[in-house]
Parts: structure tokens; sequence; C-alpha cells
């Protein structure tokens, strides 16, 4: 966290170079959280750019408090919720289903790419942001439900149960 | 492989990371056409004002008044295409619109609620002079209350399809109702922008339920941060916006403030200092690096109340209208010695020390034997939590310890960066086995020998209620996964995978032996970059006997790439990239 910072405070001093290992070192949280919540790759990926885009800008506005990750993930979060209403008054709801790869391939990359696609189709939002957050963010569950706005306990038994639900989905999938 | 949580999370975390798709590439091109627009943008402003001496104006805030003034110049009446005109409007709350033609004439004035209905009257505008039909405007709106002290703002929005007339024009109704207002004796605070009525704002406006000044402002407040959402702050006053656009820092240029706003709706800083040193049960005289800001948080305006006691830092949030005590935080700021001292009212806490001893006493460690020890008192969704953090051996242990129940809520064991290298240290906890048996463990029931295997990595994680270790290495094409209870050694899981090869045709004039082949690590730095093969330039591999290790090196949009691979593992070592 305290590496993350100083990128951040180095970035507003104008050291452009802080910008590239700022990028590498959350862009697995900056991305899952964005396709957490837009459900489509292409938009996730928009939404990633602009928020390095727009930490790159704002990071004069960024006052040290030991939680950056919680800053960045919270511009990522406010432009995809943006995205997601922008999109529902536009009315493409095709584009808001994730369509499960229904595929017969049991290799360990599918497995996984399977697992993350039934959490985006079947998991509600909040689930989602929670999971993701917790395993490509590596967020702790106090963080994720500050970024969040829920409870404590909610963002953990929250978690527990999702991924209990996509186990058991993954195990029937199997059979 | 039986699975468990843990396995779904890690698949989860595999399935992300496999596919973040690298748009560093783009993202550093738009940074250097934003410089370059910028630095243009820069110049021609300063071509422009440089004619023109300009007032100075304070950046000081405004009242709870949410009056929005839009002048919208530009042709939009198709009798008047030839003569380009400005759309005004007006925020105090009465939301006034008036379209004005090229000669500032009032085409339309279109009163958006029924307070503006009530301010406009009978009055007959059109065809009259902007300045006269501004007077008249804003001496209806004192005369029936809707400015005045304690509601002083006033947002004028003006939109112009030419944008250096729109520009003008808002500057010069700021200044003109400002000595409207004085010459009514009110001391107004007003805030004007220029703004395009786009179909974004128009669909936030409705959506919202606010005039598309106000969705405007919003928007010029949202883009300086960020991290401020567009629906939270949707719902506060024009009076509110004011008072939290006129404190930021850097300023927001893109909206223009003069005079200071009302603040008569809130307690002050004063007030807010005075209720939270009560709760701290302190005095100013026990306290020191007093802060006091004006913030918003959680939807809510709030006044940021920090200082000192000691080592001790206070930390306060107190709702800005109704005093209320909305969040705290005590932390210790000193390294383990004088724990915290709960506030007045707190008698019913467990307290700082049974929380610590609580924690030790899970971890199985004393007091003595854990560094950078520091607990915190929190409130935490409406519940007060002690988090207790400590490091030990390699690892950060941080424990969440409900206040008045003293039960464990959360726990996060954390390995701290390791200082490089292979070998770890034995831990920590003088119940577990330690992972050098973990590994003993998962090696023997594998058939293997350290030497036999390459990446061996071991963790101590909690896992269902439990402690593991996480053991993981890698032998042939297979990638092992042992989990082993960190107490008693036995076996929970293994996991055997297959390696995903990159490629598996060895090229000619690769080095022999174990090593990936020049082609493999060229795909592996390509992948890397998010770029193919026909995309890129100058491509160009070496391989390193001394160093085992590939350098492949590229050049795509301007910039030069430069990886280094490790020959065994394929792993990038460390990469480059460089404006060419």
């Amino acid at each position: 966290m305290k590496e993350i910072e100083k990128k951040i405070l180095q970035l507003a001093q104008g050291d452009q170079g802080a910008l590239e290992l700022l990028y590498e070192r959350t862009k697995g949280a900056v991305y899952g959280l964005a396709l957490s919540i837009v459900r489509n790759p292409q938009d996730a990926e928009d939404i990633m750019q602009d928020t390095y885009l727009r930490i790159y800008r704002s990071s004069g506005s960024y006052r040290a408090r030991g939680k950056p990750m919680a800053w960045i993930l919270t511009i990522t979060r406010n432009l995809a919720m943006d995205k997601v209403r922008s999109r529902t008054a536009r009315e493409l709801p095709l584009e808001e289903d994730w369509i499960p790869d229904q595929g017969s391939d049991f290799s360990e990359s599918a497995l996984d790419r399977m697992v993350l696609d039934s959490l985006l189709a079947r998991l509600t939002e909040e689930e989602r942001q929670i999971v993701v957050l917790y395993t490509a963010g590596r967020l702790k569950h106090r963080e994720i439900a500050r970024i969040l706005g829920i409870p404590l306990g909610t963002s953990l038994s929250k978690y527990h149960r999702s991924l209990s639900k996509l186990r058991k989905w993954l195990e029937e999938e199997q059979k | 492989m039986k699975e468990t949580n843990q396995t779904i999370a890690n698949r989860i975390k595999r399935a992300v990371d496999a596919s973040v798709p690298d748009v560093l590439p783009k993202l550093l091109e738009q940074i250097e056409e934003t410089k370059e627009f910028v630095t243009m943008e820069h110049i021609i402003n300063e071509e422009n004002t440089r004619p023109m001496p300009r007032k100075r104006w304070a950046l000081t805030a405004l009242a709870p008044l949410a009056a929005v003034l839009i002048l919208v110049l530009a042709g939009w009446m198709a009798w008047f295409r030839w003569m380009p005109g400005a759309v005004i409007s007006f925020d105090v709350n009465p939301s006034i619109e008036m379209s004005v033609n090229k000669k500032e004439q009032v085409l339309k004035v279109t009163p958006a609620n029924d307070e503006a209905e009530a301010v406009l009257g009978d009055m007959d505008l059109k065809g009259v002079k902007l300045d006269v039909a501004v007077n008249a405007l804003i001496g209806s709106m004192v005369r029936q209350g809707y400015i005045s002290d304690l509601k002083n703002s006033i947002l004028i929005t003006v939109d112009s399809r030419d944008a250096q007339a729109g520009k003008d024009l808002e500057r010069r109704l700021s200044s003109e109702i400002g000595d409207l207002l004085e010459g009514f004796s009110v001391s107004g605070s007003i805030m004007s922008q220029t703004s395009r009525a786009d179909d974004r704002l128009k669909s936030l406006a409705e959506e919202y339920g606010i005039s598309l000044g106000k969705a405007a402002l919003i928007g010029h407040l949202v883009e300086s941060d960020p991290a401020i959402a567009y629906e939270d702050v949707a719902r506060l006053s024009i009076n509110d916006l004011s008072l939290l656009i006129a404190a930021r820092q850097p300023a927001l240029d893109s909206v223009l403030i003069t005079g200071q706003a009302s603040s008569k709706g809130y307690i002050g800083p004063d007030r807010a200092t005075a209720i939270a040193l009560e709760h701290a049960g302190l005095s100013e005289a026990d306290i020191r690096k007093l802060e006091v800001e004006l913030d918003f948080e959680d939807g809510r305006m709030v006044y940021e109340v920090e200082f000192y006691r000691g080592e001790t830092e206070y930390d306060y949030d107190i709702d800005a209208k109704s005093g209320e005590i909305v969040k705290f935080k005590i932390k210790d700021k000193s390294e383990g010695k004088d724990p915290v001292t709960p506030p007045a009212g707190s008698g019913s806490y467990i307290g700082s020390d049974k929380a610590i001893s609580i924690a030790l006493e899970h971890a199985g460690f004393t007091k003595d034997s854990v560094t950078r020890l520091r607990t915190e008192l929190e409130r935490e969704n409406g519940r007060m939590v002690y988090e207790v953090e400590f490091e030990h051996g390699d690892y950060e242990y941080e424990y969440e310890i409900d206040a008045l129940t003293g039960k464990i809520l959360d726990i996060d064991i954390d390995r701290l960066p390791s200082s490089g290298g292979v070998v770890r240290p034995q831990p920590t906890n003088p119940a577990y086995i330690g992972s050098s048996t973990a590994e003993d463990v998962a090696l023997k029931d594998a058939g293997l020998t350290r030497g036999q295997v390459r990446k061996l990595e071991t963790e101590l994680e909690r896992e269902d209620g439990r402690m593991i270790y996480e053991v993981e290495f890698e032998y042939g094409d297979y990638e092992y996964e042992y989990e082993i209870d960190a107490v008693t050694g036995k076996i929970l899981d293994i996991g055997i995978e297959r390696i995903k090869k990159t490629g598996t045709t060895t090229a000619p004039g690769a080095p022999s032996g174990n090593l990936i082949s020049k082609d493999e690590a060229i795909s592996i730095a390509l992948r890397h970059a998010g770029l193919s093969r026909s995309a890129v330039r100058s491509l160009e591999v070496e391989y390193k006997e001394k160093k085992k290790e590939y350098e492949v090196e590229f050049k795509y949009g301007g910039y030069e790439y430069e990886y280094e691979i490790d020959a065994v593992t394929g792993k990038i070592l460390e990469w480059e990239k460089e404006l060419d």
C-alpha cells in the first residue's frame, strides 16, 4: 500500500514513470472490478483506461491517508456505475447480459474461465464486486466494506456464500 | 481436483489476471495527446485574454439558494439562425432559463419550476434587453425572499456555440449580478460557468430531477475529483455545492466563484470542534495540531475535525447541519506503548489492553514477541471495533475485535514484503509446524526432493476457520499445490495441474536442455505487451548464457520495449518501455 501511495504522490509531482508502476501493481484489481460491474470486456477495458487517465489527472487531489487502493477503486467503481447507468438509459439490454461460454473444455484455464463466467452471469452486482475485490483485488473485507458502503459482516458473509455457490455450480457442471 | 472455496477464489484471480488487457500503450499515447492539447489551449487563451484586462475574482463560496441563470446564445430558433445567440440559466432554486439573440435581446423565458413561475409573475420580458431582464429577475427574486442573507447563492450557466463569447458573457453577468445584489444590500455569492447542453447532460438532469446548470456544475466537480460519485452530490443544494467547490484544492478553474456563500445553515467549525472534544473528554488545552475542514462524506456535508493528544490521533466526522458524530477514529501513533484511552461514554468497551490480549492469545504470541503493536478504536458501520495490528516473524497480523463483546470479527494475516530469495525463515506461531516442515510433508507425499522441484513457495493462510500452509511447486510439466493443516501437518488437499505450455515446437538454434525457446521468449514478451508479432518492428532476441536469460527487444507505437526473460521458467524478470 505504501508503495502505491508513493507512486500516486510521485505522479502528482509530475513523475510520469510512476504511472507505469502503479498500473502494473493495480491493473488486475481495476480491470476485475470494472468487469464485475459492467460485465462486458470492451466496456471494462474502456473504464480501465479511463481510470488511469483520471488517476493521472487527479493525482494532485489525492490526500495521502494510507488508503490508495480504496481511492483508485472508488474511481473505477464510479466510472463503471456511470457506464451501467448510461447504458440502461440507452436501453441496450443485450450487452448487459453476460452469456457464459458453454464449452466442454475442462482444462484448468477453461475451468477458471467457467468460474468467472458464472460469477458474472449468476451473482448479484454486490456479490460480484465483493468476490472480485477480495480475490483479484486482494483487498481486506474491511476495505471492501468501506468502498461499497456496506457493513463488514455483510462483506464477509456474502463472500463466503458466493464462493460456496460458485463451487456448487462448478461441481454440477463437471458431473 | 476437489474444489474448495479457496480453489474457487484462486480460479477467479487467475481468470481475471489472464483476461486483463494491456491498456498502457494506449494510455500513454492519450496522455501525450492531452499534454499537447492543454499546451495549445493555454497559448490560445493567453492570446485571447491579454488585450482585455479583467478583474481578479476572489474565489469564495456560495449559499443555499439554488439559482441558475443560463443564457444560450446560439441561433437555436430557426428564424434567428443568421444571428448567433446564447441560452442563460439562473439557478437559485427557482430555475429560470432565458434565450437571447446576438444583440442580447430576450427571445424566450422558460420557468423550470413553480418557484420560477412565481418569480416571473406576469412580467413579459420578450424583446427586452438582457441587462434589463436580469435586473427585473434578480429584483423579483430578492423581493420574494428567494435571495437573502441565508440563501445567497446563484448559479449562472451560459450555453453558447461561440465558446469565447459565452465565457465573456458569463464573466460580465457574474459581475453585473454582483453589483445588483450589492444594490439590494445582499451579500450574494455567484457561481458561473459555461456549458453545452448535450444529450448526456440532459439525461443526467432528467435522471436526478435537477436543472441543466446544476447537472453541468456537478459534472465539473466530479471531473475534478473522480472519487466523488455523481449520485452522491446530486442531492446537495446549490449552496452546499458552492461551499464544497470553494473548499477544493486546487481550485476548480471551470467554475468562477465570487462572494462568500452563506454557511449559516451549518453548525460552524467551532461548534464541530467542541462536539468532538466533548466526546473525547478533552479540552482545547489538552490537544495540539487541531485541523477542521468542511468536507463531503457519504452523501452529507461534514466537518472533519482532527487533533492529537500525545501520540494519539483523533479523527472525527461531524454532520455539518445536525452536529451528529458520523464517524470517529482514535489512533495510537506510538508503537505499542501507551494504549488508547477510551473516550468518555465508552465505559462499556473492553478496552484496548483486553483487545490486544484477545488477539495475541488467539495468535498464540506474547506481547514481547511481537513488534509494531498498534490498536485503533474505530466505528465501523454502526459498531465499534478495536483494530489490533502487529508483526511477528514474516507476517503482519490484523485483528478486528468487537469493542463491546470482545468477539473476533476479522483476521488478516499478510506476509510482509520479503527481501527476496527463496529461503523462508521459520515462522511464527509455536503451535504451527513451520513452513519448511510443511514443505517436507508435501514433497514426501509427492515423492520428490527439494533439488528436483522448481518455484517452491509456501504461504500461511487462513481458510474456512483454520490455518493452513499452502505449498506450491513445479516438477516437470506439472504444478503441485498442497494444503497442509498448520497445526497437525495433515494434508488437506492436493491439486496437480498441467502447466500450460506457451509453444510446443523448439526453434532450431535454441539452447538445449530444459530452457524455453527463443520463439517462446518472444511470445511471452509480446503477450505481456499485448501486441502481435506482425505489429512490432525491429524485433530482436538474444540469449545470455551467463545469466540464462533471453533479452527481447522490439519497437511499437513510438516506444522501445525491452524484456529480460528467465530462460528456465519463462518468467519476465524485468521489462522496460521507453520513448523511442
